[in-house]
């Protein structure tokens, strides 16, 4: 038996090796080397907006923006990568966007803004339909521990009941992640995809624009796909029956339900005024959630979500269906996202209510 | 826990170092342990219930064969037994089909809509129990002994490598391998880590890619029409072959790291030449068990025995097989509503595969004649053509097993025969998977571990084994080809991708 155990140690360890020391060294989303996230927040201070091609860990960027706040801003929007294109040329508003955020990473922000003692007077949250599913909680690992810590606060359990940090024990799994050691050797082959450029005002088009990795410069604001990919792109996650993180979503979770509902009444009740905005999906997802029983999830939501805003007096802005809020195929730049000029006329008319 | 996750190998290796650490009586208990952890990690825990009555029910039932004396009672303590596991076998599995076929006939007279139910099953529902029926049965006709302790019974009909996509046991031949005390054995211990690499490398590098392709074709049924569906079915039982026997040599190969043998459920089935001995060679402990628990004792009945004696004086000596071709439709009918709780799959998995295979019996003497009279029998290239027309009856059975519903497979049947395009739907799967599928580098993988699957079938279907042939590798290349095989999974394997198809049945 022992031959035999000596001969599979000599066989996963190389190889295990192998993927741990790619995995710590080329490091493609940056877990193990944090100077990206540095970078990205040294241009944040200059600059409008960043592209980030690569991956990086937003959640630590948040923490180090929040830190860096030298005041309160006025008004803060919480939500997914649905705010993201949001440009920060308002003046007192902070945007705390993240891709893909669960309703946890709404915990965590808040925490954030806590801890560093930057709450702001407004609070808008885009609310994501998913962020009621019951299997979905945090998608920022670095920030497991903030939004533990402030559950356990609003929920009446002992401070620190959770703290434990899940972001180091993830960060050392990862290393033996063998996806990971894929994603590292396909940087390492292909290059690191991390580049980004920051936008410049080009006065001879009047706005700014950012350098592409194939070296073309367009301006910041472009679309980046046509319709009809979109369109493609759109039917084809519709015929897989999967939309995002959603497959089989009938019902909200009454536990996720709770926890937002929490979530509000906190920030109401330290004086934050709290407004709700519902992006707006994509026309054949929109389709797709109407008639399909599978995404009657979504529907429900937003029902859900007038509902509760009713009751406490809350403004909610937009809609999940497109229809509702009157955007055209053309106002979006891929099947997910509406492009940034719309997230701005939005915005611009959140903030002029 | 899935099979395909590192932790759970870190879980199976710890268990085999105590399994072969402790003294061999004790051993047993090891997987006792393995396989109620294995189980309750992979089940909700309100389903627990369940498994404690369908293991205790079965248990009292057997004690109580070696008490009462009385044949009637005795088969009255069987058949309750017996109605109360299927029973709560198609209360957690059937019953949306019970409600879907009601709605479906009261909403033709405009009656009310009943809604469809949707609750937690235990972890290989479906398996343990047929494992646990077999026990029951074979015990009953008095052709296996009745096992008296309790945590005995509960490791065979719980072993944990079979919950995940059996294969089926019948009892009459496997219980006592589990309690057997067997020495480790190198070659054996070997053998089973290069059959459960091979099995990682088919289902993570082969059938997880396919599945993609298979995903996207199924889901455009207006691009891919005429010969494109033929393809999307062939991709499919190319995955599931892969998929599904994949996991069977993992599962196969975890087993024979404890030293237990289990039967096998592939044997180079795409070799077949006809419908019956496909099924000879695919599932083969499911075949083996429908036939040996459903069929035989249909036969063997009373009224069927009456039946044969009536058919053979009204239609001659061929009328002697109608019974048999009755039997033959209860067995397949009961396939079909294994693989789902659809009319899909009754339709397609279930009367699709028996009337094939009944024409096949009906006209095989003139087929035979037929053969012989042109010099046909042991010609290659005859052979091959009947190993396709085998392929492509198989595919189109399959196509209900994929399709959305039974109303769609019959869609993708009549597409079969529609005007189809050329350049678009080929356009199409390079545009949307090219990437996804990982590139010319995975592509030219996967055809390479095809191409040495269809060697490791032939030699199978031969009656040799890969596994010798490796063997007798010198130890350099041996080992140059271990190194190979991990690498091509830990590179090209799809992690976190899907679970087996036959997982959860």
């Amino acid at each position: 038996m022992r031959k035999f155990v000596i001969k599979c140690i000599l066989i996963i360890v190389p190889i295990y090796l192998l993927v741990v020391s790619l995995n710590y060294f080329v490091d493609p989303a940056n877990i193990y080397h944090v100077s990206v996230t540095d970078r990205i927040y040294d241009y944040l201070k200059e600059y409008p907006a960043v592209e980030v091609v690569g991956d990086f860990d937003e959640g630590a960027l948040l923490e180090k923006r929040i830190m860096g706040l030298e005041k309160s801003p006025d008004t803060v929007v919480i939500g997914s990568s649905h705010v993201l294109y949001v440009a920060w040329k308002f003046d007192d508003f902070f945007n705390a966007g993240m891709s893909g955020e669960f309703l946890d990473d709404y915990y965590a922000t808040v925490a954030l803004l806590e801890e560093y003692d930057k709450i702001p007077n407004r609070v808008i949250l885009a609310v994501d339909p998913y962020i009621f599913m019951d299997e979905l909680t945090i998608r920022q690992e670095s920030l497991y521990r903030y939004a533990q810590k402030e559950k356990a606060l609003l929920s009446g359990e002992k401070e620190g009941f959770h703290l434990q940090d899940n972001a180091k024990y993830k960060k050392a799994k990862e290393l033996f992640s063998f996806s990971y050691f894929q994603s590292s050797l396909h940087s390492l082959i292909y290059g690191v995809s991390s580049s980004y450029t920051n936008p410049t005002y080009d006065t001879g088009i009047g706005e700014y624009t950012k350098l592409l990795q194939n070296g073309v410069r367009v301006p910041a604001s472009s679309a980046f796909n046509e319709v009809g990919k979109i369109r493609g792109d759109a039917e084809w996650y519709v015929g897989n029956g999967t939309i995002y993180t959603m497959s089989d979503y009938r019902s909200l979770s009454e536990k996720k339900i709770s926890e937002f509902e929490r979530l509000i009444d906190h920030l109401l009740e330290n004086g934050v005024d709290v407004e709700i905005y519902l992006p707006s999906w994509y026309h054949i997802y929109y389709d797709e959630f109407e008639s399909n029983i599978l995404f009657s999830g979504v529907i429900l939501s937003e029902e859900y979500v007038r509902d509760m805003a009713k009751v406490r007096g809350l403004s909610v802005h937009g809609s999940y269906s497109p229809y509702v809020t009157g955007l055209s195929e053309d106002s979006f730049i891929d099947s997910m996202h509406i492009a940034p000029e719309q997230a701005w006329e939005n915005y611009c008319f959140i903030l002029s209510e | 826990m899935e099979i395909t996750q590192a932790s759970f190998y870190l879980f199976i290796g710890l268990s085999c170092l105590i399994y072969w650490l402790i003294q061999p009586k004790f051993r047993w208990y090891v997987l006792l342990i393995d396989s109620v952890v294995f189980c309750a990690v992979n089940s909700h825990f309100s389903t627990y219930i369940f498994v404690l009555v369908n293991v205790s029910s079965v248990y009292a039932a057997t004690m109580l064969f070696g008490v009462v004396e009385n044949v009637k009672a005795k088969k009255a303590i069987v058949t309750v037994t017996l109605l109360l596991n299927v029973g709560i076998l198609a209360y957690l599995k059937y019953l949306n089909l019970f409600i879907d076929s009601i709605n479906y006939v009261s909403g033709r007279f405009g009656g009310s809509v009943l809604n469809r139910v949707s609750w937690y099953a235990p972890i290989g529902l479906s398996f343990y129990t047929l494992t646990l029926i077999s026990y029951l049965l074979d015990t009953y006709w008095g052709v296996a002994s009745v096992e008296k302790n309790p945590l005995k019974l509960l490791l065979y009909l719980l072993y944990f490598p079979l919950l995940v996509s059996g294969p089926i046991l019948r009892e009459r031949e496997t219980k006592h391998r589990l309690f057997e005390s067997v020495e480790f054995d190198h070659k054996r211990a070997v053998a089973a880590v290069r059959r459960i690499a091979w099995g990682l490398l088919k289902k993570m590098v082969v059938a997880d890619r396919l599945a993609l392709v298979v995903s996207f074709m199924f889901s455009n049924p207006d691009l891919y029409k005429g010969l494109w569906v033929l393809i999307a079915g062939f991709a499919f039982i190319i995955e599931l072959y892969f998929d599904f026997s994949g996991c069977m040599d993992i599962i196969i190969g975890i087993s024979a790291c404890f030293g237990i043998e289990l039967p096998e459920n592939f044997k180079a089935p795409f070799l077949s030449k006809s419908m019956q001995e496909f099924w000879q060679r695919w599932h083969i402990t499911l075949g083996l068990w429908l036939r040996d628990y459903i069929m035989n004792p249909i036969l063997k009945s009373e009224p069927m025995r009456n039946l044969a004696g009536h058919c053979k004086k009204a239609f001659g000596k061929g009328g002697k097989k109608i019974p048999s071709y009755i039997a033959m439709f209860v067995l397949w009918t009961a396939m079909g509503l294994w693989h789902g709780n659809s009319w899909k799959y009754i339709v397609g998995e279930g009367w699709w595969f028996w009337l094939i295979i009944v024409l096949e019996q009906v006209l095989e003497p003139s087929m035979a004649s037929f053969r012989k009279r042109h010099g046909l029998e042991g010609r290659k290239w005859y052979g091959f053509l009947r190993i396709c027309r085998v392929l492509l009856l198989y595919n189109i059975g399959m196509l209900f097993f994929r399709a959305e519903s039974l109303a769609s497979s019959f869609e993708m049947v009549k597409n079969i025969f529609a005007p189809m395009a050329l350049r678009s739907p080929a356009a199409a799967l390079y545009d949307n998977l090219w990437d996804g599928f990982g590139g010319l580098y995975a592509v030219i993988v996967v055809l390479f571990v095809f191409v040495l699957q269809i060697l490791c079938d032939i030699k199978t279907y031969k009656g040799n084994s890969m596994q010798e042939t490796v063997s007798a590798f010198p130890t350099p290349i041996r080992w140059a080809l271990y190194f190979i095989l991990m690498l091509t999974i830990v590179v090209f394997g799809m992690f976190g991708k899907s679970a087996f198809i036959y997982f959860g049945f």
